[in-house]
C-alpha cells in the first residue's frame, strides 16, 4: 500500500532546476533509502515533502493531497523530518525539546538518549552550539523516535557520526521502522542500504531507479559514484 | 495604613508579581516599599545600613574582609502606587575575600506613572566573588526604569550578574553599567530583555578591561515585539596586557518591533584581544522550520525560541 506519492515534483531557485519532475512512491512499512551522490538535490526533496520548501507537483500522502497544507499541519499527519545538520536551539533543555513532540516522563527520555548514543545526562543538557553537529543529529533521532510518526524523512543520519556508531545509528532506524513507522532515508553512502527493503537512485533531480536495494547499490557503483550526473 | 498592613500588602503583591515571598524572608534582606524601609535584617558579616535624604534612599550594603554566604541577600525595591518616583542610590562594598550572591527584585505592579532610578556603586575587593542576579517586573502599563551602576572590580575578584524583566510591559527601562576590572578579575555580564507594546529599551554597557590580564562578557538577549525599540551599545576595551573581551549580542525582532546595536570593541595594548558577534533580525527560518515540522505553529514555535533566548 502506498503511503507517500511524489508526482511530477519540480523546484527551481535562482533560474536553476533543482528537483525536474520528480516521481516517487513509498510503500507502507518501508526503509526506503534515496541513494544519490552530493548535490542531485536530496535534501530539497526532504524539504519539499515536509512543505519547507516550494515546489510544483502533488504529494500524497494516504490518498490525501497535502500539497498545499502548511508544515505543522502535514507534521500533525505524522510526517517527521531530521535535518542532515539539525539547528541549535539557546535556552532549551534536551529534555524540553524531546518532550515538545511526545509524551515521555524523564526516564524514558533518558533511555531514549542512551539508545542514540548519548549519557542519560544529556537530557539537563541544553540543545545549544555546544553540542557537536553529530550529538544534535542524536538528539534529533531520539526526538522523532520518541514521537513514533507514520514518516520520517532522515536526511543523511550517518553523516557527522563516527564509524564505530553508524551500526548503532542502522539499527535504531530498523527499530523505529519496526515500531511502525515508515522511513525515507536520504543519503549518498551505499553502505546503508543495506537496512533497506526498497531503494531508489536519484540524479539530476530525478528519481531514475526505483527497485531493491541491491540493484540500485550495483546502478550506483556502476553510473553514479564518483560523477555528478 | 499602618506598617503591618503595608508590609503585608507589598508581600501580596510581591507574590503577584511572580516572585517567591518564602525567599524573601528567608535570607538577610532590605525591603523597601517606595523611598521607605520596611525591613532590614543582616547577618554575621554583612551590613545594611539606610539613611534617608530628602526624597532619596541612600543604602549602603557593606561586606566584610572574609565573608562567605552560602545564603544570598535579597534586596527588594517596590513601588505599589501608580505614580512616584523611587529614587535610591546603594554602595555595595565587598572587603577582600567575600564570596556572596545578591538577588534583586525590583516590581512596580501597579504602574501608570512610576519612575524608578537606582544609581549603584559597587567596589568588589581582591580575591572576591559577587553574583548578582536583577529581576524586574512592571505591572501591565510599564514604568520608566533607570539601573546605573558603575563597578570597580579590585585584583582576582569575579563578577557575574543576569539582569531579566519579567512578564509584562516594560516601558522605559534605561541600563547603564560601566565596569572597571583590575589585575586578573574577571567579569561576565548577561542582560535578557522582552520588550512589547511601545517599550523603549536602552542598554549601555561598557567594560574597561584595565588590569593585566583582566577578562569580561558582555551578553545580551533581546527580543522586540509589537513596536517596542531597543538599541544596545556595548563597549568592550583592552587596556592591560593580556586582557580578554567578548561581545556577544543577539537582537530579534517580532511585528513591528526594532532593534540596533552599536558595538564599541577597542584595544590599547597589542597583547590584548577582543572579539564581537552580533545577530539581529527576525528569528532563525531554520529553527522556525524544525519546531513547525514537529507540530507546532509558527506563533508557539515563535514563542518557545524567544523564551529560551531570554532564559
Amino acid at each position: 500500500m502506498n503511503l507517500l506519492s511524489l508526482k511530477d515534483i519540480s523546484v527551481k531557485k535562482n533560474g536553476n532546476t533543482i528537483l525536474d519532475g520528480l516521481n516517487l512512491s513509498v510503500q507502507k512499512g518501508d526503509i526506503h533509502v534515496i541513494l544519490g551522490v552530493n548535490g542531485v538535490g536530496k535534501s530539497t526533496l526532504a524539504l519539499a515533502i515536509m512543505g519547507i520548501t516550494k515546489y510544483t507537483g502533488k504529494i500524497i500522502l494516504e490518498n490525501r493531497d497535502i500539497s498545499k497544507l502548511s508544515i505543522t499541519k502535514r507534521a500533525k499527519l505524522g510526517i517527521r523530518f531530521m535535518r542532515q545538520t539539525p539547528p541549535s536551539f539557546e535556552g532549551i533543555k534536551i529534555r524540553e525539546y524531546i518532550k515538545i513532540d511526545s509524551n515521555l516522563g524523564i526516564e524514558e527520555i533518558k533511555k531514549t538518549l542512551k539508545k542514540v548514543g548519548l549519557p542519560e545526562s544529556y537530557s539537563e543538557r541544553f540543545l545549544d552550539d555546544t553540542l557537536s553537529g553529530g550529538e544534535r543529529k542524536r538528539v534529533e533521532l531520539a526526538a522523532i523516535i520518541a514521537s513514533h510518526p507514520k514518516l520520517a524523512i532522515l536526511d543523511e543520519p550517518d553523516s557527522g557520526i563516527d564509524i564505530i556508531s553508524i551500526n548503532k545509528i542502522k539499527s535504531l532506524i530498523k527499530e523505529l521502522n519496526k515500531n511502525g513507522t515508515t522511513v525515507v532515508l536520504i543519503t549518498h553512502r551505499e553502505e546503508i542500504t543495506s537496512i533497506a527493503t526498497k531503494a531508489s537512485l536519484m540524479c539530476s533531480g530525478k528519481i531514475v531507479k526505483s527497485g531493491t536495494p541491491r540493484d540500485i547499490n550495483k546502478l550506483f557503483k556502476k553510473d553514479c559514484k564518483g560523477a555528478k550526473l | 495604613m499602618n506598617f503591618e498592613e503595608e508590609f503585608k500588602e507589598f508581600i501580596k503583591e510581591y507574590e503577584k508579581s511572580g516572585f517567591v515571598s518564602q525567599e524573601l524572608l528567608k535570607y538577610p534582606r532590605l525591603i523597601v516599599n517606595e523611598n521607605k524601609v520596611l525591613d532590614i535584617q543582616n547577618v554575621k558579616g554583612v551590613s545594611i545600613r539606610t539613611k534617608k535624604i530628602g526624597k532619596k534612599l541612600k543604602v549602603c550594603v557593606n561586606v566584610k574582609k572574609g565573608t562567605k554566604l552560602k545564603m544570598p541577600i535579597h534586596m527588594c525595591f517596590g513601588v505599589l502606587k501608580e505614580k512616584m518616583t523611587q529614587d535610591i542610590d546603594v554602595k555595595l562594598t565587598l572587603e577582600d575575600n567575600v564570596d556572596i550572591k545578591i538577588l534583586s527584585h525590583c516590581f512596580f505592579p501597579k504602574s501608570k506613572n512610576v519612575t524608578h532610578i537606582m544609581n549603584g556603586n559597587f567596589v568588589i575587593g581582591k580575591n572576591s566573588r559577587l553574583i548578582y542576579d536583577e529581576e524586574h517586573f512592571h505591572g501591565k502599563k510599564g514604568a520608566k526604569v533607570y539601573p546605573h551602576i558603575r563597578m570597580k572590580l579590585k585584583e582576582n575578584s569575579y563578577f557575574k550578574s543576569a539582569f531579566a524583566t519579567k512578564q509584562g510591559v516594560i516601558g522605559t527601562l534605561d541600563i547603564n553599567y560601566k565596569l572597571n576590572l583590575g589585575k586578573n578579575a574577571a567579569a561576565d555580564v548577561f542582560t535578557k530583555v522582552l520588550g512589547r507594546k511601545d517599550d523603549k529599551i536602552i542598554i549601555v554597557e561598557e567594560m574597561n578591561l584595565i588590569g593585566n590580564n583582566s577578562k569580561g562578557l558582555l551578553k545580551s538577549r533581546v527580543a522586540a515585539t509589537q513596536k517596542a525599540r531597543c538599541i544596545v551599545k556595548s563597549v568592550m576595551k583592552g587596556i592591560g596586557k593580556n586582557t580578554k573581551g567578548h561581545v556577544d549580542c543577539t537582537e530579534i525582532i517580532e511585528d513591528k518591533g526594532m532593534v540596533s546595536a552599536i558595538p564599541i570593541v577597542e584595544v590599547k595594548e597589542k597583547t590584548a584581544s577582543i572579539t564581537h558577534e552580533a545577530s539581529l533580525g527576525r528569528i532563525n527560518k531554520k529553527q522556525l522550520e524544525t519546531l513547525m515540522s514537529k507540530g507546532l505553529s509558527e506563533e508557539e514555535a515563535t514563542e518557545i525560541i524567544i523564551n529560551g533566548m531570554l532564559r
